[in-house]
């Protein structure tokens, strides 16, 4: 039996008949690697996510302060572990992500092996055991201080019983020689992403020595920029403390400058090298520097600010949401400066074919502008909230002015009613209530103290309160996550993913990220997502998603409101 | 957008090592320059801007 060459590259009219089987197989080269690259992706994310599990319970369940002090293997773990745990971790985000980056062909090649291999059910069941042995091990480890002999026994077999669990989980749906030839296909990644991890932690050593340098400094400036504001600055240059008679802060290690110095340095030089055939060198590598002295810089104006906020009377303004705001908003403002500096300004950026097009249009930034809108305004309603959030109408404000930028990008998009959204909103309501409920009991929150002092201000937020949830929220949220990054992590081209081509990967990586966002609520999120990517499925259309999402929010609010359940908000 | 999460977890990853034992405190409560609080939602924004600053083109 013959059959037609299916390869649209061959000649048309021209084509060859080749053998059934000799088909099949050509079937297969077509399609079947992506699909098995997204099988072996899939098992190894699985792998991964049950470490995070298992890492996260053992984190909650064992503490390290409570060994310690102790003598011998067992001290040395008490000491040395939480700094092994956090490079174990460190080195397997370096060699997974820069792995995929670069060995996605060897990739391809090795799915094939363990694509269609069956998952080994007896190895997941050593796994089982020993990770009962190994808990089992802890309780006693933790527990008591037995003598020093029995304990480095003790601790020797804790190690192995704790290798002997990572192993047999890894190689229960990705057999051994897989990962070899991954690690092998990566070349010297392993050994790079080894050193790296070593000089990170030598570096977190050594950034130490100057902590009290920079701390010295940073009250120098600190100083300097309040007398121009302030009349009565105090500093004490014994205890590092600047301010004023009302509201002072005492500049300890971790407010120098160095972490933020730290961030930028890490995060541009990372930016240099993933884009080095973008930038011009070395005027590109000049701007490293400089965005290290002005975030250092910033810290200052941060520390002075704080003291100004708390001086003027908003002490809870300052010590409760600017501090922490305050840097990351500072951050991200030096970070977009750097990727725009590299990228746009022709000096430090080499013209590439996309550039040199003219009358082009960013298709990314109407999906997800209106959100970012949104995360940027929640950070400066955040940095000028103590407790509770007055200035949320600048969130609702943020997305409104955004969608509305972008309105015309929207028109094409299928918004059309249906009444599966209401009917999956009302479902993700009711999932979201019982999740809280034993999450979080029945217990009454507090009303937040604005709505108490003013009942105008409290009628005007609680009004841009639910329109943001009723409308702003499920539009904006539904453009980034399901008309985004779900169709995104298909293809490239995203616009030309239909909202019915489902993918497993796609659909449960864009609901774990936008369950992620929702902080505490994660989980609920999560689940919120996976049933509002299904419903755009089902249908077709992003307005599905949009109306489900509308829908939960606007039961959700009804339910804030009627049962005091501010934290829901 | 490889890139993109690449950086994003290597963002996560490296300071989770270099900066494990600086929170420090300061006032009554810790004021670290970036506070591991709102650091997702930071990182988010990051993140996404720089998928707009490299968002792919269309005529």
């Amino acid at each position: 039996m013959y059959v037609l060459d299916i390869d649209r590259s061959s000649p048309g009219p021209s084509a060859p008949l080749v053998p059934v089987t000799q088909a099949e197989q050509r079937i297969t080269e077509l399609h079947g690697p992506a699909r098995s690259r997204r099988l072996l992706t899939t098992r190894i994310l699985g792998v991964a996510g049950l470490f995070a599990l298992e890492l996260l319970a053992l984190s909650a369940w064992l503490d390290t302060n409570a060994i310690d002090q102790r003598q011998g293997l067992v001290g040395l773990i008490g000491n040395w572990g939480p700094w092994l745990l956090r490079g174990v971790v460190a080195y397997s985000a370096i060699v997974a992500t820069v792995g995929w980056f670069n060995a996605r062909d060897a990739l391809e090649r090795l799915s094939e092996e363990a694509g269609s291999g069956p998952i080994r059910w007896r190895l997941a069941a050593a796994h089982v055991l020993a990770i009962v042995v190994f808990a089992g091990l802890s309780s006693v480890l933790y527990a008591q201080n037995p003598s020093a002999a029995s304990s480095n026994l003790l601790a020797v077999s804790w190690l192995v019983a704790g290798v002997a669990a990572i192993g047999f989980a890894a190689t229960t749906i990705v057999p051994l020689p897989v990962w070899i030839g991954l690690l092998r296909s990566a070349d010297y990644l392993w050994a790079y992403a080894f050193a790296g991890v070593v000089i990170a932690g030598f570096l977190g050593t050594a950034i130490q020595t100057l902590w009290e340098p920079a701390s010295r400094l940073t009250f120098a400036l600190t100083r300097m920029l309040l007398v121009p504001f302030a009349a009565d600055v105090l500093a004490d240059p014994g205890r590092l403390a600047v301010g004023t008679k009302r509201f002072y802060v005492i500049i300890a290690p971790g407010c120098s400058g160095l972490e933020g110095a730290g961030l930028i340095l890490a995060f541009g030089s990372m930016w240099l090298v993933m884009f080095r055939r973008e930038c011009r060198f070395p005027q590109a590598a000049a701007l490293l520097p400089a965005a290290v002295v002005v975030m250092f810089l910033l810290n200052s104006v941060r520390l002075a600010g704080l003291v100004l906020i708390g001086t003027a009377g908003a002490k809870r303004i300052a010590a409760g949401g600017f501090h922490s705001q305050a840097g990351w908003i500072l951050f991200n403002i030096v970070a977009v400066g750097f990727c725009i500096a590299v990228r746009r300004i022709p000096f430090f950026a080499r013209a590439t074919p996309e550039a040199r097009r003219e009358h082009v249009t960013n298709a990314t930034a109407p999906y997800l502008i209106p959100f970012l809108a949104i995360l940027g305004a929640g950070m400066v309603a955040g940095a000028a909230a103590s407790d509770f959030e007055w200035l949320y109408p600048l969130r609702f404000l943020a997305a409104g002015m955004a969608l509305w930028l972008y309105r015309r990008s929207y028109v094409a998009l299928g918004w059309r009613f249906d009444w599966l959204g209401p009917a999956v909103g009302l479902l993700v309501f009711a999932l979201w209530i019982a999740l809280d409920r034993i999450l979080n009991g029945h217990a009454r929150d507090v009303v937040p103290g604005a709505f108490v002092s003013s009942s105008a201000a409290a009628t005007v937020w609680i009004a841009c309160r639910v329109m943001a949830a009723v409308v702003t929220v499920p539009v904006t949220e539904e453009l980034a996550f399901r008309g985004f990054l779900m169709r995104r992590l298909i293809a490239a081209d995203f616009e030309s993913v239909s909202f019915q081509q489902f993918s497993w990967f796609a659909v449960l990586v864009s609901s774990i990220v936008f369950g992620v966002l929702h902080g505490a609520q994660w989980f609920a999120g999560a689940l919120a997502g996976l049933a509002f990517a299904l419903a755009a499925i089902r249908s077709g259309r992003i307005g599905t998603a949009v109306w489900a999402h509308a829908t939960c929010n606007a039961l959700l609010t009804v339910y804030v409101l009627a049962y005091q359940r501010w934290h829901l908000w | 957008m490889t890139k993109i999460l690449t950086l994003t977890a290597l963002m996560v990853a490296v300071p989770a090592v270099t900066f494990a034992n600086a929170g420090v405190l300061a006032l009554s409560v810790a004021a670290p320059e970036v506070d591991g609080g709102t650091a997702i939602a930071a990182l988010a924004l990051l993140s996404g801007a720089a998928l707009v600053l490299r968002g792919r083109r269309r005529s």
